[in-house]
């Protein structure tokens, strides 16, 4: 019997070996486990943020919580976004998204000193000369906004639904071209993507490879 | 009118005027139509290039323009009957832009297109009108345009030396076509992964380097994240980060150019191969790139944040082969102290201190016997696991458990091997017994008692195989064997330490009673192991398994009572009772899996599907995923241990987790492709989404309190 023991103490000795094998484990994967990074892809919850607006506010998305809110990334020197507020069709989806009681979101992450980069001031002015009136435009100079909704282009939209989930992200329509002819008959995916989210309808069309102008970011 | 006029000019300049002023208010771009004939030949093909000076630090694009810009295009408005081919590209150069990255030509380029004139063309004089347009950016972008003209003749074939230098210098920048190398584009589990195969690429990282891919389409990949290189003789692998369309996997082929510096000798010379690249397909058995590696110079952007490898390093999959290879070894030698593994490998062990002090070489030779069988067993499995993946099947680790026959035939075998220790009956040379002199039988009996040791163990997946195995479930047939081979290795390495030093087990008692009785002890856990069996019967097939089930045993139990007698009526009783064991096992084995898993019975947890996780989530909630199977260990200690923790218990409800139990005891699909995009090789998997969105934490196969309440923490926290 004294044996017995003998070959159990061994064993539990070998016990205890393993478990601080698996504890030592568990340990090296955990710390190995970085934190999650949320993908701005659509059916992904949309990144949270806070900037300041032109208005001289501070805005966060969860304010809007229960609001669809469209983000449009732009730089009105653009010749991408030029054709876009020359010909009406942001400033025409601002109004509607204002009728239907969306928040307009407009973010500019031009560094200073790159193309497109204003003053508050100026912002406000601008929107006044194109007759754009978007719920808020968002001081983005750090470009943290932009980083995190991985914007690339302006114009970048983003349709973030009531429950904060992205439900569009790409370009504003199926031309990528900075030739105003190229309005003519063009696939608005923003326009088709709200009509759609308005009727219940999941979006169709619901991501597109942007088009326009590289974000200015720092370093760009 | 004076575009064309410039135009008509710029015909007139020779090709070596390059260095031409810009005026600092643009145009950006000095553009040229130029062909490779002043003179064609009815029926014949030739190339028309738009040639671009581009003004210093301004570029255009290419036909992927990368993150932003746009594809110069070229319109030729020719004669009826005339025809024109697709442009021909140069390879492109990647310009980053903070964290974005275009691709594209800077000082100048020419892009031609072939054109054909039909046979029965006039001879004559010739005027081609052309409309090009293009966005040219620096730091701010320009789309400009222009209409131009090229004059020709029809009639005698005649070179035109200044475009023909052009064009010849394009097609000396542009990649060979498809074919001189070969690629694949696959999913891995945290990155999307190009490989390439073909004699351009001998020599490896001594003749190739700045290798970059270029592809056609601009939503393969995200342009911007390190490509991450690793360069064998005749072969390379980029580790890249997946764009919109190969976000969930490659579903078809994607075209696209590799760049790359190729030495020989002192010279260096830039290459460019057009690949085409199958889905799905690894052309090359290359081990990723360590993620610690500088991006090589050739990665385009080299934005400061790499998501390629944010938030997916607790992954178990992204493991090296060295370190999978160490975790199996790891997870072997753990394997021995299974509890139905365990009594079988001390009694092969009690045979050597029988044997103690006489022919210490048979020993050795027994032991490495005992060796080859544990590894070959595994080398077998491996194989069958490879070949099922092969065919396409869902191949995870522990799969072989979600047969209820597999399931019953285990619980048979634990239940023999317990009847065999408590001495119902022996077998003439037993597996235990190697002192009956008869040396063949004893070698026999190693070999099979490690053809055992693997069967019974491959219920007990360790926490450290699960890491291992989904490496090797991911990689080409030989990295993955070489894998399992350490499993196997780890599995046999102390019983054949112990047949090399029997010295080792000089504390014990000289073989007496107590051996006897120390193997009848060791019964037990075997019934133990059987219970637990028959327990993932009842989830898998419901009572009527069970039933079947145990009727099984007890046939084995009367046939083995009636092997132990003696005489013909007591052989043909057993041989009866055989059959009868084998007919119930096969019983059994055919009942159909019923749904009813016991694990959704806890009112906390409800049954996942994704839809589900994806409506907690879209309420803003945290999800926490348990993926678990009756028959896997690992996964019920955690659930009656770190699970079923008052801490974590609170944690979970303070925070309102939605909680989500998928029961992988019977085949699911679902379950099995979730699992393989985690980077899973089975059960335990645990996943806990964060309150805020995003990619979800994975957690260790063996969890302790703490390690989920502070993942709950994190997936709450802001």
């Amino acid at each position: 019997m004294k044996t017995a023991a003998n070959t159990i103490s061994v064993n539990r000795r070998h016990l205890v070996l393993g478990a601080s094998l698996f504890a030592a484990t568990a340990l090296a994967i955990a710390s190995f486990t970085g934190i999650a990074k949320a993908d701005p892809f659509p059916g992904n919850p949309a990144p949270a943020f806070t900037g300041a607006t032109a208005a001289g506010e501070t805005v966060s998305l969860s304010d809007f919580a229960g609001q669809t809110v469209i983000l449009e990334w732009t730089n009105h020197d653009c010749p991408f976004v030029v054709k876009h507020y020359d010909g009406a069709v942001i400033p025409g989806l601002q109004a509607r998204a204002a009728a239907e009681g969306h928040v307009w979101l407009q973010i500019i992450s031009s560094f200073p000193g790159t193309q497109g980069h204003v003053s508050a001031e100026r912002a406000i002015e601008l929107n006044d000369e194109r007759g754009a009136a978007p719920t808020h435009v968002i001081l983005d100079e750090s470009g943290d906004i932009g980083r995190a909704y991985e914007a690339r282009t302006t114009p970048h939209m983003f349709i973030i639904d009531g429950e904060g989930v992205i439900q569009y992200a790409g370009a504003i329509d199926d031309q990528p071209s900075a030739n105003p002819a190229s309005l003519d008959g063009a696939l608005n995916y923003v326009s088709q993507a709200l009509d759609e989210l308005a009727a219940g309808e999941p979006v169709s069309v619901p991501e597109t490879q942007p088009y326009g102008c590289s974000v200015k970011y720092e370093g760009a | 009118m004076i575009r064309l006029l410039a135009a008509l000019a710029a015909l007139v300049i020779s090709a070596t005027a390059s260095a031409q002023e810009f005026s600092p208010d643009g145009p950006w771009v000095h553009p040229r139509l130029t062909a490779a004939r002043a003179s064609v030949a009815p029926g014949e093909t030739f190339y028309i290039a738009l040639h671009q000076d581009i003004a210093p630090g301004w570029h255009t694009y290419w036909r992927n323009p990368g993150d932003s810009g746009l594809p110069t295009e070229l319109d030729l408005t020719l004669p009826e009957g005339w025809s024109v081919g697709e442009m021909v590209w140069p390879a492109p150069k990647a310009y980053p832009l903070g964290p974005l990255t275009n691709y594209g030509y800077s000082n100048g380029v020419t892009l031609p297109v072939p054109v054909t004139v039909p046979a029965d063309a006039a001879p004559g004089r010739l005027e081609i009108p052309a409309y090009a347009s293009w966005l040219v950016c620096e730091d701010i972008c320009v789309p400009e345009d222009a209409h131009l003209t090229l004059t020709l003749d029809v009639g005698d074939s005649r070179p035109d030396r200044a475009g023909a230098a052009l064009i010849a210098a394009a097609f000396d920048a542009a990649p060979e076509p498809a074919g001189a190398v070969q690629a694949g584009l696959a999913r891995g589990p945290d990155s999307l992964v190009l490989t390439l195969a073909g004699g351009p690429l001998d020599g490896g990282a001594d003749a190739v380097s700045d290798l970059a891919f270029f592809p056609f389409n601009p939503s393969v990949i995200d342009h911007a994240a390190p490509q991450r290189v690793a360069l064998g003789d005749g072969e390379a692998r980029l580790d890249l980060r997946p764009g919109r369309l190969t976000r969930q996997a490659v579903t078809e082929a994607y075209g696209g150019v590799i760049t790359f510096d190729h030495h020989d000798g002192g010279e260096t010379r830039r290459m460019a191969y057009t690949i085409d690249a199958r889905p799905g397909a690894q052309v090359s058995d290359l081990a990723a790139a360590a993620a610690t590696s500088a991006p090589a110079s050739g990665t385009p952007g080299g934005a400061p944040d790499t998501p390629s490898t944010a938030g997916s390093g607790g992954s178990p999959s992204g493991i090296s082969f060295l370190q999978a290879a160490l975790f199996a070894l790891v997870g072997g030698l753990i394997l021995n102290l299974m509890p139905c593994v365990f009594p079988v490998l001390s009694m092969k062990a009690m045979t050597l201190v029988e044997q103690r002090g006489i022919e210490r070489a048979e020993g050795r030779l027994l032991g490495l016997i005992f060796g080859a069988g544990v590894i070959l067993t595994f080398l077998a499995l491996g194989a069958v696991f490879l070949a099922v993946r092969a065919a396409g099947g869902e191949a995870s680790w522990g799969m072989q458990l979600q047969a209820p026959g597999v399931v019953a035939g285990l619980a048979l075998l634990m239940f023999l091997i317990a009847l065999n220790f408590l001495g119902v009956f022996e077998i003439g040379t037993s597996l235990q017994s190697v002192g009956s002199g008869v040396r063949d039988s004893g070698r026999r009996g190693a070999f099979f008692t490690g053809v055992l040791a693997v069967f019974v163990a491959a219920p007990c997946i360790a926490p450290f195989m699960a890491g291992a195995l989904a490496y090797a479930l991911t990689q080409p047939p030989h990295v993955a064997l070489a894998v399992f081979g350490f499993l196997g290795v780890g599995l046999a390495l102390p019983f054949v330490i112990v047949a090399f030093y029997p010295a080792l087990l000089g504390f014990l008692p000289k073989p007496g009673a107590w051996m006897i009785r120390l193997r009848q002890v060791l019964a037990f856990p075997m019934f133990g192991a059987a219970i637990w069996l028959v327990w993932v019967l009842a989830a898998q097939t419901g009572p009527n398994g069970v039933l079947w089930a145990l009727i099984m045993l007890l046939a084995a139990g009367f046939a083995s009572w009636a092997f132990s007698m003696r005489g013909v009526t007591a052989r043909v009783t057993a041989m009866a009772a055989a059959v009868l064991t084998a007919g119930l096992l096969y019983n059994a084995a055919i009942q159909p899996t019923v749904s009813a898993a016991p694990s959704s019975t806890d009112a906390r947890w409800a049954d996942w599907s994704p839809e589900a996780v994806q409506a907690a989530r879209s309420e803003g909630r945290a999800v926490f995923v348990d993926f678990t199977a009756a028959w896997c260990v690992t996964c019920q200690v955690n659930k009656v241990g770190a699970l079923s923790d008052r801490q974590v218990i609170d944690a979970f409800a303070a925070h309102d987790v939605a909680l989500f139990r998928a029961d992988f005891t019977n085949r699911d699909r679902r379950i099995a492709d979730t699992l393989a995009q985690h980077g899973a090789a089975g059960v335990p998997l645990y996943l806990m989404y964060p309150a805020g969105g995003g990619t979800p934490d994975i957690l260790p196969p063996l969890l302790t309190g703490t390690i989920v309440t502070r993942a709950v923490d994190r997936a709450v926290s802001p």
